[in-house]
């Protein structure tokens, strides 16, 4: 019988053995969880910058979006079409074009459709607006230096060059020229300009005048002289006496810049030299048709001494489009907002883009802005078939 | 065979854990690829976007400039005078001699003609390269005997000139080499619609602007894709945006200050309009009440105490302006 101490010896760990087993056990553990734990935040990290950058783009891609479509500013299929109100308020009043003063979509022919004081329509072809040696027509023929109190020095520019077909001239007019063999009724030779210019004015404001006239044109045109001064009311079509309307060289609704105090005709660059007209899209722009055709006819100071950042914040608040991208997102999710500013100033159109992400987790607000190039508010207005009359 | 099985458990435990950690990464892999992917659609629209305003610098250049083959008399370049003729009203371009630059009625820019098409891919070398270097004369430092003065001893600015033997020749062709890095980006054509009207199709991708594959076959261009279903592939990656634009021969006006009001008569004497009403002019300032013509310098930039002497920086545009741009939603029938 085989002693018992031939028998293997029971294998079994030792206390320190197995302390220790259960040390590196652990320690691999915890390391291979904070591993996990470390990969996981860092998955859901990735996930959510994943998710802001993809809301990023979709607020850049909106922004190109609505710089080719201005959905954001009219769209009837979605109820947008408070900048094609008519502001008939002053039918009434001896307003040049009887149904009162557009938006900048009003389609064309709601306003502007030959009347006796602006007889024509707006014609847009290219052929018509090209100032060539057969071409007279398309050309200003008005007087560069005539300023808002001209004492007509240079003769009267606007019995050539006026808006009017027929213009009745009353005697200080008649007595105010070198020659005064003008007579007291006669048929200015140019009126095609002029008509277009209070047409487009009428129907679109300013920012849609800057926008449909050639790069250089020159802003003013003359109108009919009154003999008694204008009627009551009727500050629209108050002349200077040379016979331009003196809303284009005072007053809040001018096509002119304070800077050098001249009121005279001017380009458009000069005329916004520190100032700014905007499309009049954003949330605090007036509801009113009245409020808004007056907006869309008034420049705002931006750049030049007499603003500050009311002003410009109140500018801005009126001109700046924003669009929610999210409106239904979840409420752990980023808030993308896109905002299309349009205005003229400097001589040039901007068409600011501002793409916002507020997070509602960390806090953080990320922003980015561009300004970009895309269809232009006659584009816009092409693309809707604003400008075409009925046949 | 008990601690066999306690080991082989922590073995399991942090294999287990490994595997979540190696998945966990694998989908953050293909999130990051993902939206790699999703950036690359955003650059493409950009990139077509960018060929909008190529293809607006196009309309507008090509029309003055570019249709120089032969120089005329006395060394006298070929020059348009617009899309629409600024001397008649005529369709154009046409030249001095008033005779169209184009002799092909099938092809840009004849109305109706074939697109131009435009690859734009960047050359090796543009024609007429001149060196990037900012400062050609630096105005020397203190050590130097010449600290402070602004002298011009070096041309400015300066040809690219690779090798000894460059010609003014070889100098003014360039080298029309694409960089590899830039080819298959981007493109634009240029479609004229009416005689001041363009379409211009503005594309992101590898097909070279060719509209389909019958083209690419009209134009005898199948090795540069090989099949028809290698151009069916790269066209399907590819974005495209069309629009229409309107050129018009204005330019912006030279007027910052052509006029000058500012010189009148001291207040008091300042003469009433037909109301009665004084303008301007406060004891110190003249009063604005005079029709004048003055002629600011170009370049003046200085403006003194009550006067408005300055300039716009002021932009020589002799190519005319893009009157008018239109996205369009869809192809039109003819790009």
């Amino acid at each position: 019988m085989p002693a018992l101490s031939t028998a293997a010896p029971r294998r079994a760990f030792t206390m320190i053995e197995l302390l220790i087993a259960v040390s590196i056990g652990t320690l691999l553990m915890v390391v291979a969880f904070a591993g996990l734990r470390a990969a996981s935040s860092a998955f859901a990290t990735g996930q959510r910058l994943s998710t802001e950058n993809a809301l990023m783009r979709a607020g850049f891609i909106a922004g190109l979006d609505e710089l080719d479509f201005w959905k954001g500013c009219d769209d009837p299929a979605d109820g947008r079409v408070a900048l094609r109100q008519v502001d008939d308020s002053r039918a009434a009043q001896d307003h040049p074009l009887k149904d009162g003063l557009g938006q900048p979509f009003t389609p064309m022919a709601e306003v502007w459709d030959d009347s006796t004081e602006l007889p024509g329509r707006w014609e847009g072809d290219a052929q018509r607006w090209s100032a060539h040696a057969d071409n007279q027509a398309a050309r200003w023929r008005g007087n560069f230096a005539e300023c808002m109190d001209t004492d007509c020095r240079f003769g009267r520019y606007g019995v050539f060059f006026n808006q009017r077909a027929t213009l009745d001239i009353p005697a200080y007019a008649r007595d105010n020229v070198a020659l005064p063999a003008y007579g007291a009724a006669i048929a200015p030779r140019e009126t095609w300009w002029c008509g277009q210019y209070r047409g487009l004015t009428s129907v679109l404001g300013y920012y849609g005048l800057i926008d449909y006239l050639p790069a250089n044109a020159i802003h003013a045109s003359y109108s009919r002289f009154y003999p008694e001064g204008p009627p009551a009311g009727d500050w629209g079509q108050y002349v200077n006496a040379g016979g331009i309307p003196v809303e284009w060289l005072t007053g809040p609704w001018k096509v002119h810049s304070w800077a050098d105090s001249n009121r005279t005709p001017m380009t458009r660059y000069r005329a916004t030299l520190g100032y700014a007209y905007g499309l009049m899209a954003g949330p605090d722009a007036p509801a009113d048709a009245a409020a808004l055709a007056a907006r869309h006819r008034e420049q705002t100071t931006i750049l030049h001494y007499g603003t500050n950042g009311d002003i410009v914040r109140g500018f801005i608040a009126r001109v700046g489009l924003q669009d929610r991208l999210t409106p239904l997102r979840p409420s752990h999710w980023p808030e993308v907002r896109t905002s299309v500013l349009r205005y003229f100033s400097l001589g040039k159109f901007f068409n600011l883009c501002i793409v916002r992400l507020a997070d509602p987790v960390s806090g953080n607000q990320t922003q980015f802005s561009f300004n970009g190039f895309g269809t232009t508010l006659r584009g816009a207005r092409q693309q809707r078939d604003l400008d075409s009359y009925a046949p | 065979m008990r601690p066999d099985r306690r080991r082989g458990t922590v073995l399991i435990a942090i294999a287990g854990i490994c595997a979540l950690m190696a998945s966990l990464g694998a989908a953050f892999l293909l999130r990051m690829r993902s939206d790699a992917e999703a950036t690359a659609e955003v650059v493409r629209e950009t990139q077509a976007r960018v060929m909008l305003v190529a293809g607006c610098n196009y309309v507008l250049e090509s029309s003055r400039l570019g249709w120089d083959t032969t120089l005329g008399a006395n060394g006298a370049h070929r020059e348009g005078f617009g899309w629409i003729d600024v001397r008649n009203g005529q369709p154009g371009p046409r030249d001095q001699a008033n005779n169209t630059v184009w002799s092909d009625a099938s092809r840009f820019p004849a109305i109706g003609g074939r697109a131009a098409r435009c690859p734009m891919q960047v050359r090796q070398r543009p024609p007429f390269a001149v060196e990037l270097t900012a400062a050609y004369n630096p105005i020397a430092g203190p050590e130097s005997a010449d600290f402070g003065l602004p002298l011009m001893t070096r041309p400015d600015p300066r040809p690219v000139k690779r090798t000894p033997t460059e010609t003014w020749d070889s100098w003014r062709q360039g080298d029309p080499m694409p960089r590899p890095t830039s080819t298959g980006m981007s493109w634009f054509r240029c479609y004229r619609d009416s005689a001041a009207v363009f379409v211009i199709t503005c594309g992101a991708g590898g097909t070279l602007g060719f509209a389909d594959w019958d083209e690419v076959v009209a134009e005898n261009a199948e090795a540069q894709f090989g099949d028809q279903a290698s151009f069916a592939a790269i066209l399907a990656d590819e974005r495209r945006l069309w629009y229409r634009i309107e050129w018009s021969a204005a330019v912006a006006a030279p007027d910052f200050h052509l006029t000058d009001n500012e010189f009148g008569a001291p207040y008091g004497d300042t003469p009433k309009d037909r109301y009665g009403w004084s303008w301007g002019g406060n004891g110190n300032t003249p009063a604005k009440v005079i029709d004048n013509y003055v002629m600011h310098p170009r370049n003046s930039s200085k403006a003194s105490h009550g006067r408005s002497s300055r300039c716009q920086i002021h932009i020589n545009n002799p190519v005319g302006s893009v009157r008018w741009v239109q996205r369009l939603e869809t192809a039109p029938a003819a790009w």
